[in-house]
């Protein structure tokens, strides 16, 4: 609040005091929930790295189990087999609150097939068909927690930014402003009753002459 | 082709038990795999995928698919013929000739509590035992069709062989993956 637009009144001064007691508290407030924030950040940060680890390693294992079903069925029966799936997998998509940050929730649906969901033949193929499917299974689920974390964390860091933004700016701009103005007003304040007594002084001596004249 | 083993031909009643024990193992490998998955497959499935006419009857297919104690388990695996051929399988493969049927109804039973598919290396020892059967069958009944088909199982598996290992090292497999889907 620039310190022109205040009336150094006694209205003034409460009306400066009541905002700077609400920013504090505000601050406080802040404050606390970034340390919140910051800690479940920690939490999820471990957690996503964790499962970008487990994510890593079941594409490696989808890869090679992949190649060893086109090396023994080759890349036509992998593909019949592949093409063969009617069901597609899906996600579902919520949101769970956290200090008042929506984080993604996602879970999966028809990720885990049994063989006859599946659709190819049991006769028709082998088990090395069934071993490429799991591990791929496997890693369209660690995609969907992956990314369920991963969106968490981009999320739970955009708004910690923004409120780390507020808190430094009550706590370095807006707190000292109304600081600085309750001070002006309580200056103004002082010196306008020192007016008031160094007049009010002036008269009384200026009456007591007067009197004395008489 | 069962109903040849009724026909009186040579080696017919020979090539009869073979196929109706190669039916055998087809059906146990695909009950494994039905039964792998985290959620059970419907019982219905059994019926569609298990093939009749082998030694096997279907229903105790069926009935092993809703067995979940070991003792029931290992006990109605032990009345197969699948036993002793499997544990042959393992000894060869693991060079132990203490392994029984009951170890390997019990290493079976471990896979199938643990939904896990069986492994390829006891796969490919079965399939092994297999053509030495049927190699040995050939041998007994030079004159009939056995013979033949003994060359043409053996011949499918050294193709299936050849193509894997060409496959195997174009997709940059390791040696030692390749030679667990080898049938030698």
């Amino acid at each position: 609040m620039p310190v022109d637009d205040i009336k150094p009144t006694r209205s003034g001064l409460l009306l400066v005091k009541r905002r700077m007691a609400l920013a504090e508290r505000i601050h406080r407030l802040l404050k606390m929930k970034l340390d919140g924030m910051m800690l479940e950040l920690v939490k999820l940060t471990e957690q996503t790295a964790r499962e970008r680890r487990m994510l890593e390693e079941q594409y490696s294992r989808a890869r090679e189990m992949v190649a060893v079903a086109a090396m023994m069925e080759g890349a036509t029966g992998v593909l019949l087999a592949a093409l063969s799936v009617e069901t597609s997998p899906a996600y579902t998509a919520g949101h769970r609150n956290v200090f008042g940050v929506r984080l993604p929730e996602l879970e999966p649906v028809m990720v885990k097939k049994t063989l006859d969901q599946r659709g190819y033949g049991i006769l028709g193929t082998s088990s090395v068909i069934d071993d490429a499917a799991d591990a791929y299974e496997d890693l369209l689920e660690a995609i969907i927690a992956s990314a369920e974390l991963e969106g968490g964390v981009k999320r739970l860091l955009d708004d910690i930014e923004r409120t780390r933004r507020r808190v430094n700016a009550l706590e370095f701009k807006i707190i000292p402003d109304l600081e600085e103005t309750r001070r002006f007003i309580e200056d103004r304040r002082d010196e306008m009753e020192r007016q008031e007594w160094t007049r009010l002084r002036r008269i009384k001596k200026i009456k007591a002459k007067r009197g004395t004249g008489l | 082709m069962l109903d040849l083993g009724a026909s009186g031909c040579s080696g017919c009643q020979e090539l009869n038990a073979y196929l109706r024990f190669e039916i055998d193992i087809t059906n146990m490998r695909n009950l494994l795999r039905l039964h792998c998955a985290e959620e059970a497959c419907d019982v219905r499935a059994i019926d569609q995928t298990m093939i009749p006419g082998g030694r096997i009857p279907i229903d105790l297919f069926r009935r092993l698919y809703g067995i979940e104690t070991e003792g029931e388990f290992v006990s109605a695996f032990l009345a197969t013929d699948i036993a002793p051929v499997l544990a042959q399988a393992v000894r060869e493969l693991r060079q132990d000739p203490n392994f029984s049927s009951f170890d390997a109804a019990e290493l079976i039973w471990q896979r199938w509590h643990q939904r896990r598919r069986p492994v390829h290396e006891i796969e490919r020892a079965v399939t092994r035992i297999r053509l030495h059967q049927l190699e040995s069958l050939s041998r007994r009944h030079p004159f009939s069709v056995l013979p033949v088909l003994a060359y043409l199982e053996r011949k499918k598996y050294e193709i299936a062989n050849l193509r894997a290992i060409a496959r195997g090292k174009a997709f940059g497999l390791p040696s030692e993956r390749i030679w667990q889907y080898i049938v030698l």
